[in-house]
């Protein structure tokens, strides 16, 4: 595969350089004749574009592979090249026999159908909020998954990605939630619907996205729509003869950034230090090693894709094929990941009948990324090889001598490994008839297949000090099939100025899940099979079934384009309730006022388009596990007697049985305004979102007995209140145009009620570092608050609060006046969702070549920075950084204390303030220069396309935060309400360097 | 024509909707039972006993617990390059939900609950009388081994009692109910439990483990009383039900397990004989071993995490035996420098083993040339010698020393030891007395207790020179961070306290 990669590499280039030179020139004349073709920005051709030589009535249009020709032009005439979805343009003659018109896409076309659930309407017509995505700039920049191509590309979307290869992006809409985990949106893709969308899926696929918001918008998702819906339609056929489109790129990743640590020689002075500090002889530290552990795991990894588009279609009948391979090399030692997927698309019609099915069949390896290596590398000594054959594992680790508990992450990758293999068959069927033409039956079957098989294995020997290490396998295999029904009458009609369309649906969904795990140990060689295996076999095995039924129904009416009004109704009954609370009614009510169609706007000049939107609705979420309503025995809780083991059962897990759903309620007031004919856009949006009935693993005392996750109630209260607005200017001057796309959220966040019955006590997350509590935004940091660094006993003694503290311990804030300092004298010093966040889209394009720059950026959220606090704990062994400056007498820093190995006072490990740093940033996202070659040229090819491009990713970053990345999803890679913002070895995003290649035949 | 199309899709359309699953929303879990389907049958009732006995001897308590009470007394101190759990044994806990803080407490009430569990359901099961009586009882016996624990360590805490749903808060039981909890479940235990077990039951808890649990509760409390009427009760079962080992060492390994020195002991077996690797539990074919060999075996074998002092090796060398030879519990109790000393097999110079370096050999096996996360020795909670200095305590704590001294003798006999004289004074023979707990009993988890209840523990017993580590000290240095008052009692886990929000109060001093 690599071979061949390499060679359709270097091709084109060559390429390139001979038909650069055959370029031609034209002569000029003062009635001419013009030809040229009309492309897109991308360099497609367009067939069927108009060209009216402006100010006559004459005029012509592109033949189907985009050529026109018109005869007998005045030499300074201007041509208006329009096409429907793009920016119309006018382009000065000046004396050429060629032109090439480039069209700009027009992003904001209201004529445009979009598809937004179960119906699909004229963009002009939506009455809730959505964000029609511009998937065209999405998909220029290359990932592995949709969700992290979204960042920044919809208001109110909000996505945290690593550059881990083949993780899922975090994806939230309109802040957090849900308490539950299950936070994340609802997919639609060409009507299954799906959970998640991942790695394995194929972004290039992707026709159009559509962001569902509001309640209105989402109403008809009812149980799942509580966490925004995103919609997706993958690409058909045109009629038309067999289009072969083929897109290759290949890439260079980095990690952009290093830490400062310690060499061994700067280690030793500071480690020597520390233990001196606490009364101890040094250790006796390994001489003669000096590892730096980020250059030993960081590596240059590599991105390729391969995309091959066939399609094409008669009048009766279309078809779509996609053939595409994936590949990323992981920028640090170990993980990898590899995609195959194969499309097909099709869609016939027979006089009233339509039959139309979208499959894609993906396999997709991972392997995954071991331990914490970005918390590891912290931690390892320099003094410590990454290579020691003394160890069985070969491996260096920490010793008596060189102490340390990381555990050394490049033998994490290499001497274990976990890998994952996932087949997946998604996809849906349909069959629509119409019955009368203003009433249409549709049929619609979607099946989502996966099966994943997992298998981790150790080889033998440590890689941590003190910690055995025996050879061990573990097999996974877990199966998903889900389908679904849904059968849809749809009623549309027109009465002169009144258009009703009304929907009614009854749908039915079954998920079925099983799992099968073993374990064995004691296996010899390199045969990782649970057949080597020859001590401790162990086994594990769990169905489930969840069954989902539910009625829909929808309204629509409007008056003469001007007055529109949406209601929308699911009724769901969900198989994870209990009885009593299964069935739940999810209704919502919108409107709009298109006020640039009153007859009073006639004659602006401004407003292109102005309307007002508002809505009122109330989704839900079943964000609860299968059977978490019923409580089960656990089985071998097993004991020894008479030095047999006996087996034991009994319950360990409390439940809840009268779970119930959440239910959001959202008010949303929107406005849309074209402006200047649509080249100016904007578009806002305000809403008021209250979370009720939350769904929350409450923690409960320990005393309660409880083994496993704490059980579910139906306890918080969430408002998010939010402004979008999104705003877009295109244009074009001859043969120049550009674009400016740009959105921002405004999000804030308050929790109203908890647990009201436990005093609404606030929920911490993991180690306690942030906290869910009233009157506070989801997921504040609750930490100790430090005021520096005692730097004498005076200090110590004005300060009053810690009479047992010495010069260069740190000086803590006695919050609660309780006159010491304990964990009562926590405070809120930050909050991990972000108040602002945005995104702007820059591009520009002049004959054949194509800029876009596309920036990120979030302000107002705060990270828990994890690898600073091990550098800076002293008491524990870590490496430390080169440009902390720690006490060593009065002056020297009210930052960092003394340093003291074993220190038992309030200095290391304290969660303070000292480690919640501004996650503040600003960055380049992703850069695109292309440059599509010219007609003349092509054609010599027998091409209809060819454009060549580079980009570069994550190329800056502004930004105050000391660790690898502000772009921190959470702990653990868990985005959710109790884990988000805390970097605890978070994967960084990587900075690319990629070239590619798009052929059309 | 317009009707017949629109029959036909009402048909299609109806039909597609309800010829579906018609129980599809009803889903009954397939993988276990409901409580409401079990607690039908004796063998219910058996196996919910069972699995409360799995919850004491989980890995949490077997690996933590020596560390709460074996590191924080004098006897052990810690050298750990885990700094924090090295911390425990000094009386610092910079983060009250470490490991062997929050593990500890959370295991114990998780086997509570399994108890509660077993207490609620099996009375109303139609079994035999005689066996469901025995059941219910060891469950008593269960929860009282679960709270006198908690009675030591934390002193105050939450006392549940039934099987509430997850928002009750139990409340927070003042020292005093705490013990009374206990009592009244070692009383309840012992009304129900047999003498003792044949065959297959081997192992499970005894009248006399009850009525010896509960003596050595109110010994704690220093209801010197009731404590002797207990300890008479096990005496009045001697020697024919209960006697002393011929040989100390057989109190320590996998050999006389249960025997009839025994009142109770937590089981264990390496039923999977590994040496190597993590141990896995509560699965199907999982281990039902002990961690505490591992974490006080010699490096490399072990982690050596925590060790003896010097002043623990001290104590054995103040009384030679009958024979002018050094206390010959000494060698089954601990390893020092010393000619012909070998660690699992190796001489200190072989093992790396420095001068200063001590190793606990009680409950490790340090007979074979490894140790490991799967020892299957049985932790002796009660046995008689400890029976025997108990009732010798609170016989003389009452003022009948004379009375009291034999049976101190009784447990020196058996160690070649001299007997003490009778002409011993209360203050003489208390002093003696501590000093003969320590050499019978060191590492069996039972001095933090005596300290506490003898009022000696203080910063005081760092010595005058509290810089020197315990290893080169004859003091126990760590307790130069003892605060009295309050490091008596380990913190309450702080994520306790914040679940509880507002209705658990910290622990004095923490």
């Amino acid at each position: 595969m690599k071979k061949q990669r390499t060679n359709l590499f270097k091709r084109p280039f060559v390429l390139l350089l001979l038909l650069t030179l055959s370029t031609q020139l034209a002569f000029s004349q003062n009635q001419q004749n013009v030809s040229g073709t009309v492309t897109d920005s991308d360099g497609s051709l367009l067939p069927g574009a108009s060209i009216v030589v402006s100010g006559t009535q004459r005029g012509t249009t592109s033949d189907f592979d985009g050529r026109f020709e018109l005869d007998n032009v005045s030499s300074d005439a201007v041509l208006i090249i329009s096409y429907i979805g793009y920016v119309t343009q006018e382009v000065n003659v000046d004396n050429r026999s060629i032109i090439r018109i480039s069209l700009l896409e027009d992003s904001n076309y209201l004529d445009e159908v979009v598809v937004i659930g179960y119906q699909s309407i004229k963009r002009s017509d939506i009455v809730g909020s959505v964000s029609v995505v511009d998937t065209e700039e999405m998909l220029k920049a290359p990932a592995s998954n949709v969700g992290q191509m979204l960042q920044g590309r919809a208001a109110g979307v909000t996505v945290t990605s690593t550059g881990n290869p083949g993780a899922s992006s975090s994806v939230k809409i309109r802040g957090l939630n849900s308490f539950s985990g299950q936070d994340s949106p609802l997919y639609v893709v060409d009507g299954m619907l799906i959970s998640s969308v991942g790695a394995d899926f194929n972004p290039n696929d992707i026709e159009s996205i559509q962001v569902l918001k509001d309640a209105a918008s989402t109403a008809l998702y009812g149980s799942r729509g509580m966490n925004g819906v995103i919609v997706i339609t993958t690409k058909k056929g045109k009629a038309g003869p067999l289009k072969v489109d083929y897109d290759l790129y290949y890439g260079f990743q980095t990690i952009a950034k290093k830490l400062p640590l310690t060499n061994a020689s700067q280690f030793i002075e500071i480690n020597n230090l520390a233990y001196t500090n606490n009364g101890d002889a040094p250790q006796n530290l390994r001489t003669g090693v000096n590892t730096d552990w980020q250059d030993e795991l960081f590596q240059t990894g590599t991105i390729s894709e391969h995309n091959l588009n066939l399609s094409g279609g008669a009048e009766n009948s279309n078809y779509f094929v996609s053939l595409n391979y994936y590949d990323q090399e992981g920028a640090i030692v170990g993980p990898d990941f590899e995609r195959y997927q194969v499309r097909i698309n099709t869609q016939s019609k027979k006089g009233r009948f339509t039959f139309g099915e979208n499959i894609a069949l993906s396999r997709s390896s991972q392997t995954r990324v071991n331990g914490n290596p970005f918390i590891d590398v912290v931690r390892m000594l320099p003094t410590i090889p990454v290579y020691d054959s003394n160890n069985e594992s070969g491996y260096g680790y920490g010793d008596d001598n060189n102490s340390t508990f990381s555990t050394n992450p490049i033998g994490l990758q290499e001497h274990y490994s976990n890998t994952a293999v996932t087949n997946k068959v998604l996809g849906s069927a349909y069959g629509e008839f119409e019955i009368f033409p203003f009433l249409k039956y549709k049929l619609n079957l979607g099946l989502d297949y996966a099966q994943i098989r997992e298998k981790y294995f150790q080889r033998a020997g440590a890689l941590r000090q003190n910690t055995p290490g025996a050879t061990f396998l573990d097999d996974r295999n877990t199966e998903f099939f889900n389908i679904l029904a849904e059968n849809t009458l749809n009623y549309n009609q027109e009465f002169g100025k009144h258009s009703i369309s009304a929907l009614i649906g009854y749908t039915t969904q079954k998920d079925n899940f099983t799992f099968n795990f073993a374990h064995t140990e004691g296996l010899a060689g390199e045969f990782w099979v649970q057949d080597n295996g020859t001590t401790s076999p162990r086994t594990e095995g769990r169905e489930e079934v969840a069954g989902l039924r539910s009625l829909l129904g929808s309204f629509n009416y409007s008056y003469d384009n001007r007055y529109a009004l949406l209601v929308n109704f699911r009724r769901d009954g969900s198989s994870r309730f209990g009885k009593d609370n299964q069935w739940a009614n999810f209704p919502s009510v919108s409107a709009s006022w298109r006020i640039s169609e009153e007859g009073f706007m006639e004659d602006n000049n401004i407003f292109s388009n102005l309307k007002l939107r508002g809505s009122w609705g109330i989704v839900g979420n079943q964000a609860i596990n299968n059977y978490a309503t019923q409580s089960v025995l656990s089985y071998n809780q097993n004991y020894v007697l008479n030095n047999q083991v006996v087996p034991g059962a009994t319950n360990l897990q409390l439940v809840n049985p009268n779970l119930r759903w959440e239910s959001k309620t959202t008010v949303n007031i929107g406005l849309d305004a074209g402006f200047f004919n649509n080249k100016l856009s904007l578009t806002a949006d305000y809403y008021v979102a209250d979370v009720k009935d939350l769904l929350l693993a409450v923690p409960i005392p320990l005393s309660s007995g409880n083994t496993g996750g704490d059980p579910l109630a139906n306890v918080g209260q969430v408002q998010n209140k939010g402004l979008e607005l999104s705003l877009g200017y295109q244009n074009s001057i001859n043969d120049f145009s550009y674009g400016i796309s740009a959105n921002g959220s405004f999000l804030k966040n308050e929790v109203k009620a908890l647990v009201a019955e436990a005093g609404n006590l606030p929920i911490f997350g993991q180690g306690q570092i942030l906290r869910t509590a009233v009157g506070e935004p989801v997921a504040s940091f609750y930490v100790l608050q430090t005021a520096g660094v005692f730097q004498d006993q005076a200090e110590i003694d004005a300060w009053g609060v810690q009479p047992n503290a010495r010069p260069g311990d740190v000086k803590y804030v006695d919050n609660d006046g309780s006159g010491d300092i304990n964990f009562d004298d926590r405070t809120v010093v930050g909050k991990a969702l972000p108040d602002f966040e945005y995104g702007i889209n820059l591009n520009i394009a002049y004959k054949g070549f194509d800029a876009t720059a596309f920036f990120t950026g979030v302000t107002g959220n705060s990270i828990f920075n994890e690898q600073k606090w091990w550098s800076q704990r002293y008491d524990d062994n870590a490496n430390y950084r080169v440009d902390d400056v720690y006490w060593t007498g009065a002056g020297t820093s009210n930052l960092i204390p003394k340093p003291i190995h074993a220190d038992a006072t309030l200095n290391p490990t304290q969660n303070s303030d000292r480690y919640v740093e501004k996650g503040d940033y600003f960055r380049l996202k992703n850069l695109q220069i292309g440059y599509a070659f010219p007609e003349n040229i092509i054609n010599k090819l027998s091409l209809s396309k060819l454009r060549l491009y580079v980009t570069g990713q994550n190329l800056f970053t502004i930004t105050d935060y000391s660790g690898y990345d502000p772009e921190v999803v959470g702990a653990n890679g868990n985005g959710d309400f109790l884990n988000r913002g805390f970097d605890n070895g978070n994967f960084p995003s990587l900075r690319s360097g990629i070239m590619g290649i798009q052929i059309g035949f | 024509m317009k009707k017949i199309r629109i029959i036909v899709v009402v048909i299609v359309f109806l039909g597609t909707t309800f010829s579906c699953e018609k129980d599809l929303l009803v889903q009954v879990n397939p993988n276990a039972p409901t409580p409401e389907t079990f607690w039908k049958t004796e063998a219910d009732a058996v196996s919910g006993i069972n699995a409360v006995y799995a919850g004491i001897q989980n890995r949490e308590l077997s690996l933590w617990e020596i560390f709460d009470y074996d590191m924080r007394s004098d006897e052990g101190y810690s050298q750990s390059p885990w700094t924090d759990l090295a911390n425990v044994g000094r009386h610092v806990n910079n983060n009250y939900d470490f490991p062997w803080i929050l593990e500890v407490w959370r295991e114990l009430y998780r086997t509570i609950y399994k108890a509660n569990q077993v207490l609620e359901n099996v009375p109303n099961i139609e079994m035999d009388e005689t066996l469901k009586a025995r059941i219910v009882s060891e469950a008593y016996f269960l929860r009282g081994h679960c709270y006198y624990k908690l009675a030591t360590l934390w002193g105050r805490v939450p006392m549940v009692t039934g099987i509430e749903d997850a928002n009750t808060r139990y409340p927070q039981g003042s020292i005093q109910e705490v013990w009374t909890l206990v009592e009244q479940d070692f009383i309840a235990a012992a009304a129900g439990l047999p003498d003792s077990y044949s065959g297959a039951d081997t192992g499970r808890a005894t009248k006399g483990g009850a009525i010896g649990y509960l003596g050595r509760s109110y010994l704690q409390q220093k209801k010197w009383a009731e404590a002797s009427t207990e300890f008479g009760k096990i005496l009045a079962l001697t020697p024919g039900r209960y006697d002393l080992m011929p040989d100390f060492k057989d109190n320590f390994t996998e050999e006389f397990e249960n025997n009839r020195e025994s009142l109770f002991e937590i089981q264990f077996v390496n039923n999977n004989g590994k040496t190597g690797g993590f141990p896995t539990y509560n699965n199907a074919s999982g281990d039902e071993t002990s961690e505490r060999a591992q974490f006080f075996g010699v490096r490399p074998l072990g982690w050596t995490d925590g060790q003896p002092t010097k002043w623990l090796l001290n104590q054995f060398l103040i009384e030679p035996d009958k024979d002018g030879n050094v206390d010959p519990r000494l060698q089954y109790t601990l390893a020092y420098d010393h000619p012909g000393e070998l660690l699992y097999g190796q001489t200190y110079a072989e093992r790396g083993a420095g001068p200063n370096d001590r190793f606990f050999r009680k409950y490790t096996n340090y007979w074979q040339d490894y140790d490991s996360y799967f020892s299957g020795i049985n932790t002796r909670v009660i046995r008689l010698a400890d029976i025997y200095l108990m009732h010798a305590e609170a016989l003389n704590e009452q003022g009948n020393t004379q009375a009291a001294i034999p049976f101190a003798n009784l447990v020196r006999q058996r160690s070649n030891m001299n007997d003490l004289p009778l002409t011993l004074t209360q203050q003489e023979f208390r002093l003696q007395l501590r000093q003969d707990r320590v050499v019978e009993l060191a590492g069996e988890s039972l001095r933090f207790g005596d300290m506490v209840r003898y009022g000696i523990a203080g910063p005081g017993l760092a010595g005058p020179n509290p810089s020197l580590s315990s290893a080169e000290s004859d003091f126990d240095t760590e307790f130069q961070n003892f605060v009295i008052g309050k490091s008596e009692y380990l913190p309450i886990p702080l994520r306790e306290i914040d679940a509880y929000g507002g209705g658990l109060e910290q622990n004095p001093g923490w």
